[in-house]
């Protein structure tokens, strides 16, 4: 049952976070916490208006929560961004600025970057048994590429998922690096067999450009292909001869969840 | 501000949450209170500035799923640099708790 008590504490919430574009989601998340939060009382056995009061009543104070959602929700950086966003995008329209700057500049406010884990929707990859977090980051020339993880699956499959960055407004073409080998120094050396890349990504830093997400697949059928006691891992090119080097802390294995 | 809540251990304890698999908000106050045998009851609306802030350090990543329930609710997902903070903040909890041990173990550490 939804309670006019609600919308007073929702609003009175909202109030206190003075970015008003984040004000909708802000009361769409509270109000669905009340609905669940109703729910599982009348599921344990209270009544539906019991239920309902006692849902807003353990909320807490809707000015501190407010208040604390404000300070997350930056209304300098929000509506300076928001201002700059279209500024920008009225500029481009008059001036008629070339379609890779635009998008470009466009890639720079859809900051909204998806992870691997949104591919794996797109092609399901399975459990992998452990996972070497890397996270680090190489120079290659005018590109930063970053070896974010290694993950071996069950199936004696390898998958490095590394990513290319360039500087904002580079002139050099935005090539994404490929890798086509990895190796540890326990002496596997793994060969691509399969590459794939996935363009719906674009996630982009004040300073840098960065490139979709490159998974890249490899199998070997022998068995486990990167030891998960590896200190290093190298990750190359065998056409370009390129082959960048990663150290790998201890804290940094892991059996996956 | 997460002195109202669960002390020092708020964000450690939601990032290990959701390191098992993504949750929305009474989702994960529900499970807390659960693993917690009820100790951990929040004002449950404290949680989102927790878990805004959390997102806007990139630690998690929000997106809207239907729940089990049929209705559309805000995920949240662990990213690869929350799992990195996770393992930061596991580890000072460790170092925390084996301190406080140590201090108030007194000779009960020779059998430790």
């Amino acid at each position: 049952m939804h309670l006019p008590e609600w919308d007073e504490f929702v609003s009175l919430v909202v109030r206190q976070v003075r970015f008003s574009p984040d004000r909708k989601d802000i009361k769409r998340e509270l109000t669905a916490h009340l609905e669940d939060a109703c729910d599982a009382r009348m599921a344990a056995g209270q009544s539906e208006l019991d239920a309902s009061r006692e849902a807003v009543a353990s909320m807490g104070n809707p000015v501190e929560i407010g208040r604390e959602l404000n300070r997350e929700h930056n209304a300098v950086i929000g509506w300076t961004w928001l201002i700059s966003k279209w500024v920008f995008i009225v500029l481009i329209l008059i001036l008629g600025l070339n379609g890779s700057l635009f998008v470009m500049i466009a890639d720079l406010f859809a900051a909204r970057e998806v992870g691997y884990e949104d591919l794996n929707e797109t092609y399901s990859v399975g459990e992998a048994v452990y996972t070497i977090e890397v996270d680090e980051s190489q120079r290659l020339g005018q590109r930063t590429v970053t070896l974010d993880e290694v993950l071996i699956y069950s199936d004696g499959r390898v998958e490095v998922r590394c990513k290319t960055a360039f500087p904002a407004l580079s002139r050099s073409e935005h090539v994404c690096w490929r890798p086509d080998y990895v190796r540890d120094d326990t002496g596997n050396v793994i060969e691509l067999e399969r590459f794939r890349m996935d363009s719906i990504i674009f996630g982009t830093y004040y300073v840098q450009y960065t490139s979709p997400m490159t998974p890249v697949f490899f199998t070997d059928p022998e068995g486990i292909a990167i030891s998960d006691e590896a200190n290093t891992i190298w990750v190359g090119n065998s056409h370009t001869g390129q082959e960048l080097e990663f150290e790998v802390d201890i804290g940094q294995r892991g059996a996956a969840a | 501000m997460d002195k109202n809540l669960l002390g020092g251990s708020t964000v450690l304890m939601l990032l290990s949450l959701l390191s098992e698999g993504d949750r929305y908000g009474y989702d994960i106050i529900r499970e807390l209170a659960a693993r917690s045998e009820n100790v951990f009851q929040m004002r449950e609306g404290s949680l989102y500035p927790v878990l805004h802030r959390m997102e806007a350090q990139g630690w998690v990543k929000a997106y809207e799923k239907e729940a089990e329930n049929g209705k559309k609710r805000r995920y949240y997902r662990i990213t690869s640099s929350g799992k990195k903070q996770l393992t930061a903040e596991r580890q000072q909890w460790e170092e925390f708790t084996s301190s406080v041990e140590k201090v108030i173990g007194g000779d009960a550490r020779a059998f430790a």
